[in-house]
């Protein structure tokens, strides 16, 4: 059910197009991949921090789509998956026959998100000060570290891993090196911020999803933030079957976390596992080595899993994360693909 | 610090919500708590920016409940039982012992 993909460049803040034309980039991209014109597209979902005052009515006018079919989506790093579940659901149900997914952002400052993301944050959190969702996540770490016995070293495990996916090398050592952003987290932690756009096409096509779910607000943000909801939605696959994971990657924890909860096994075997290859998870280097492009962050992983699906992996899940509500994520999900 | 406990059900919450989680009641009133440090960090760096003196940042579970992010006083450690306020929206540690 997935036909087509694009992801643009990635842009440092201030460098990159405005959103708007980020995301045409990526339509067009994802509509030529699949082999469709825009007159075939009959439903579009748009995720963006950036596109103010513009909606996703805008970007369907600015692209000359005639829809039947329109969702507007704010759910952050969870928005790929969250759009990804309405629009099967829509072609499912015949509201639709061709969606196109489109999550972006051009950034010149981050700052005004990153402080005032919810009125929670900006009321309670930016007054601290707490310098973005770095403190509530290297806070998180901490946990993590003392309920798993964990040190910096498994993380890093993971860190290195990924730039090695990525293409650039990043020793153990270097990585240990770095200086300290929020105490346990460093710079190589703390994804940097891009702007950038991803695109899917949902519509009969070579990919089928198997499985999607998500949770919203599972610990009413008094937990220990060490559970996302993932484990307790019921996706059809079993660990071992599957060839690559792409998993939000916003801080290495995280992605420890959801592989756990996901019945892959406990952390620091799992960081051990990733290091030497046994376990491919984010195969293009994630958000930690080619940075957060704002919301299409959360569809790289998407797109990515798709990419390897066309290079011979059978079987691939994608999960999502976000929307820090006060201390962390309020939305989990995952989506089980395998070739049709 | 000032809280919100639900008259229904005294389930104490902050930041402040519009319905109770645990009884779904949608009245409240305020109650004072303190607490206990879970975790401490230091945040030294943001985005193009440095922090001097770098702010101490815990998460403290407050005795009515509520889990909350909190500034600090240098030196605090996991386990301390602290007094806080709300200084223009951000949970602060007061001085002195608890």
């Amino acid at each position: 059910m997935i036909a087509g993909i694009a992801e643009t460049p990635y842009f440092r803040l201030g460098e990159g197009p405005p959103a708007l034309e980020l995301l045409a980039d990526a339509a067009r991209g994802a509509l030529a991949d699949a082999g469709l014109a825009p007159r075939d597209v009959d439903g579009l979902a748009v995720a963006s921090f950036s596109l103010a005052p513009d909606r996703a009515i805008d970007v369907a006018w600015r692209l000359g789509l005639r829809l039947r079919w329109l969702s507007d989506e704010a759910t952050g790093g969870a928005s790929a998956l969250n759009m990804l579940q309405h629009a099967l659901r829509a072609v499912e149900a015949g509201d639709a026959k061709v969606v196109l997914l489109l999550a972006g952002d051009s950034f010149t400052d981050f700052s005004p998100i990153a402080e005032s993301l919810n009125s929670a944050m900006r009321d309670h959190l930016t007054p601290i000060p707490h310098g973005g969702p770095n403190a509530l996540f290297a806070l998180l770490t901490q946990r993590h570290m003392a309920a798993h016995g964990l040190a910096r070293e498994d993380y890093g495990r993971v860190v290195c891993a990924q730039h090695a996916a990525a293409g650039r090398e990043l020793s153990l050592e270097e990585y240990l090196a770095a200086p300290m952003v929020v105490d346990p987290l460093t710079r190589y932690d703390c994804v940097p911020i891009r702007s950038g756009a991803c695109a899917v096409v949902v519509a009969e096509g070579e990919v089928r999803i198997r499985s999607i779910g998500a949770r919203f607000n599972l610990d009413q943000q008094e937990g220990d933030g060490l559970r996302t909801g993932l484990g307790e939605i019921p996706l059809d696959f079993r660990p071992a079957e599957v060839d690559v994971a792409e998993i939000y990657d916003d801080y290495p924890a995280m992605v420890l976390v959801q592989l756990e909860e996901l019945g892959f096994g406990a952390p620091r075997e799992l960081a051990e596992r990733i290091a030497g290859g046994r376990l491919r998870v984010n195969t293009a280097g994630g958000q930690l080595a080619n940075g957060q492009a704002g919301i299409a962050g959360g569809m790289h992983g998407l797109v990515e899993a798709v990419r390897q699906l066309r290079g011979g992996a059978r079987t691939a899940l994608v999960t999502g994360y976000g929307m820090i509500v006060y201390r962390h994520g309020a939305i989990a999900n995952a989506a089980v693909l395998e070739r049709s | 610090m000032i809280v919100w406990v639900c008259t229904g059900c005294g389930r104490g919450a902050f930041p402040r919500r519009l319905l109770c989680p645990d009884c779904g009641g949608g009245e409240w009133t305020e109650a004072e708590s303190e607490g206990v440090v879970e975790e401490v960090t230091v945040l030294r760096r943001g985005p193009g920016r440095t922090y001097e003196p770098a702010p101490s940042i815990g998460s403290v579970r407050l005795d009515l409940g509520p889990l909350v992010v909190a500034r600090l006083e240098a030196g605090t450690a996991p386990g301390d039982r602290i007094r806080l306020r709300l200084d223009g929206g951000a949970p602060t540690m007061l001085g002195g012992d608890a």
